[in-house]
């Protein structure tokens, strides 16, 4: 039969032939325009960002000259670097943990069908409702030093006796800026983590109520692995996002005082927009793109288990 | 008969001209963001679209994301055909190889006398022999201080170094009202423009004539210990989230702070914002700290055109902003706050005084007018500076920062910053070559 069938390709016109490796292949026919479309806007822009940070490309000055590593030797060298990767650092793992907390609790009241549902679910959606800029320009005029209405509160109140500058204190500025981005991005966990909730089968709360479990039972045999997934992917993007993050710890302290909010985005920004050494900035994006990788890796591995968990 | 052969000529020019000019178009940038400005340039583009055909594409750009936006431009091949540039972004313009010469345009403008004078061309606009930039108006950072709060406290608007500290300390009277709030906020470079005026009244200089860092001056020393002063004496502790450009309108206005450094454009803006305290001339100007001198700080606002392909209209177009009548209508919609560099509109009984709100702040008008005859722009001593750039990176803002927060002493302090100014100074010049 094979053999019947070698013959008659092999007496088929090359037209034929093509036409028939074609219809074999149509689905990837179908892909090259995309991929065309991905190599260009992804793949151009990863390269170029990566040869350029072999170079010494300054924002000014037309041309660039190739200077292998330096820009890497000059970005390990510099104390700073390390102060925006610690920053970076706590930025991140507190938000996301804060977030993960928050948006759990939300989730959990949410799905305990309590009055007025549908209110608090529209008042998640706050946040995501106004441009970053917005809400951080009201958070900023909010917290102001001198006539923020939050200082007002707490001294009407008898708190505090003289106004904090919350945004500009060594001590205080990465907690307000954590806390701001908390109150911006828990109602994405909670609003996951509901869907996730409301994906557990009944039964198993009521198994678990039947079996006298305590509420903390319950969280800890019956929620927390009926949501694990949706929690993992929710905590990997969202580091990956808190991570990365410009905008909003921009706009609020533009990584002041001294560098005490400053992430390693900004650090970036800084070096290559304000002083002009944006073949340096391309090398920081590189070392940034690694790390997020690594967070990709994970996104993805925990995404293909939700897959076949749901298979 | 002669007379009727010229207007046919000139009819038949003007014909000529609107005719090539057909379909035709430029771009200008500029960074006027009042609406009443946006309007003025609006109807500028319009004028010159009826008189020559030529379409004008506006673009506004604030002064803070300029240099993002040329470098981001430069690269997408976006560039406009003219552009409004502070002289820092002119020089850096020009170092990027992005602006002609505009000696030709001067010619025909009929040469140097076209502009008040030949020390503000070399000033503000003359790099390395070159005609850079054009100036189209200039201010002059002054004291403004609240008049009614002062006058209640029997004080009279401060001039040394002594007067501020001992005024700061009078009027101090927090939460509601601090003597000089200082916004060193690293966000702008508000802290450093303070710095400067006080550093200028005793002769100090941020780089010196062929742009390495002189920081570190004893004269420079002493003027940042009395800002520190001035910081302790009247603002509110640590308040470093306030940045002069975003915060001190409000603060002024509000009485929270009773003196700040700011150019007579506070006047317009309190016209229509505050019509209380306009009306009840809470506004009071004297001239920066002098100390052995005057500590002026000008700015020159510039033009700069774009090589390209629209050369001969870019030229045209920056001719027709400088006609005399348009030109004070410019200079009027923020009256008292733009001043006039051209000669013909800058004379003492030109149309420009012609104005109520300029006449009402004829002191403040007087001292502008001097400060742009003997000021110079941040860092720019000997004229544009490519390195001037680097002083409104927060370096002098963290400066000061660390000062008052670590207890770093001063000399220690200045010493850091003019070795990490002097750095990125060698660094760039390392890539210039």
């Amino acid at each position: 039969m094979q053999v019947a069938a070698g013959r008659a390709t092999r007496t088929l016109g090359p037209l034929k032939r093509v036409a028939n490796y074609l219809d074999r292949h149509l689905g990837i026919v179908f892909l090259i325009p995309g991929m065309l479309i991905l190599a260009v806007t992804l793949t151009y822009p990863i390269l170029s960002n990566l040869w350029t940070s072999f170079t010494n490309k300054h924002l000014i000055y037309p041309g660039a000259d190739w200077v292998g590593f330096e820009n890497y030797r000059v970005t390990f060298t510099d104390p700073n670097f390390y102060r925006a990767l610690v920053n970076s650092g706590v930025w991140t793992v507190s938000s996301i943990v804060l977030q993960v907390v928050l948006g759990l609790a939300a989730a959990l009241l949410l799905n305990a069908k309590v009055r007025g549902q549908a209110f608090f679910r529209l008042a998640m959606i706050v946040p995501y409702a106004f441009p970053t800029v917005t809400i951080a320009l009201i958070w900023r005029w909010m917290l102001n030093s001198v006539y923020g209405v939050f200082n007002f509160m707490l001294m009407g109140v008898g708190i505090i006796d003289k106004p904090i500058a919350w945004l500009s204190s060594m001590q205080y500025s990465m907690a307000v800026v954590v806390l701001v981005n908390v109150w911006f991005g828990y109602p994405l966990f909670a609003l996951g983590l509901l869907a996730g909730l409301q994906a557990i089968p009944a039964e198993h709360f009521e198994v678990a109520r039947i079996e006298g479990a305590s509420p903390l039972q319950t969280l800890r045999h019956v929620i927390l692995p009926g949501i694990k997934t949706i929690l993992g992917i929710l905590v990997v993007l969202r580091t990956i996002w808190v991570f990365n993050s410009f905008d909003l710890i921009y706009l609020l302290t533009g990584g002041g005082p001294r560098g005490a909010t400053e992430t390693l985005p900004i650090y970036a920004y800084r070096i290559g927009w304000d002083y002009g050494f944006i073949s340096q900035t391309t090398a920081i994006a590189v070392l940034l793109f690694i790390v997020l990788a690594i967070f990709a890796a994970i996104y993805f591995r925990l995404s293909s288990a939700d897959s076949e968990s749901a298979v | 008969m002669n007379r009727l052969a010229t207007r046919l000529a000139m009819a038949l020019g003007a014909l000529l001209m609107a005719a090539t000019a057909l379909g035709q178009e430029i771009t200008f940038w500029h960074s006027f963001t009042q609406p009443v400005r946006i309007a003025y340039m609006e109807q500028v583009a319009a004028d010159f679209e009826a008189e020559t055909g030529v379409h004008v594409n506006l673009e506004v750009i604030p002064w803070t994301q300029m240099t993002s936006k040329w470098t981001s431009a430069a690269a997408a091949r976006t560039l406009p055909d003219v552009s409004i540039a502070l002289a820092d972004v002119a020089v850096e313009m020009w170092e990027a190889g992005l602006t002609q010469p505009l000696e030709p345009l001067l010619e025909s403008l009929g040469g140097t006398d076209f502009f008040i004078s030949e020390s503000l061309l070399d000033g503000f606009h003359r790099y390395e022999g070159n005609l850079i930039s054009f100036p189209y108006y200039a201010h002059t950072r002054l004291l403004l201080y609240r008049k009614d709060i002062l006058d209640a406290a029997g004080l009279a608007a401060p001039s040394s170094w002594e007067e501020y500290l001992d005024v700061i300390a009078a009027l101090n009277n927090p939460p509601d009202t601090y003597g000089m709030i200082q916004m060193w906020s690293p966000t702008d470079w508000g802290a450093t423009i303070y710095l400067d005026l006080f550093m200028r009244s005793v002769g100090a200089d941020f780089f010196d004539a062929e742009g390495d860092v002189i920081f570190n001056s004893p004269e420079t020393i002493a003027a940042v210990e009395q800002l520190v002063a001035m910081y302790e004496a009247g603002s509110p502790e640590g308040a470093f989230d306030l940045a002069l450009h975003s915060n001190m309108y409000d603060l002024f206005t509000s009485g929270k702070t009773a003196m700040a450094f700011d150019t007579l454009f506070v006047a317009s803006s309190l016209k229509k914002d505050r019509p209380d305290l306009y009306e009840a001339n809470a506004l009071g100007v004297a001239a920066p700290p002098e100390q052995d001198q005057i500590g002026w700080f000008t700015d020159v606002i510039g033009i700069v055109k774009m090589k390209g392909k629209n050369e001969d209209i870019a030229d045209d177009f920056i001719r027709f902003l400088y006609e005399d009548v348009r030109y004070v209508e410019f200079l009027h919609t923020i009256p008292a706050g733009q001043f006039p560099v051209t000669t013909s509109t800058a004379a003492s009984d030109g149309p420009f005084f012609d104005h109520p709100d300029i006449e009402r702040y004829r002191e403040g008008v007087e001292i502008t007018l001097r400060g742009i005859r003997e000021g110079a722009a941040l860092g720019m001593t000997y004229g544009p500076n490519t390195y001037a750039g680097l002083l409104k990176t927060g370096v002098i803002e963290n400066m000061l920062q660390e000062i008052v927060v670590d207890g770093t002493p001063v000399p220690e302090a200045v010493e850091a910053a003019h070795n990490e100014l002097q750095a990125l100074i060698d660094r760039q010049r390392q890539r210039a070559r």
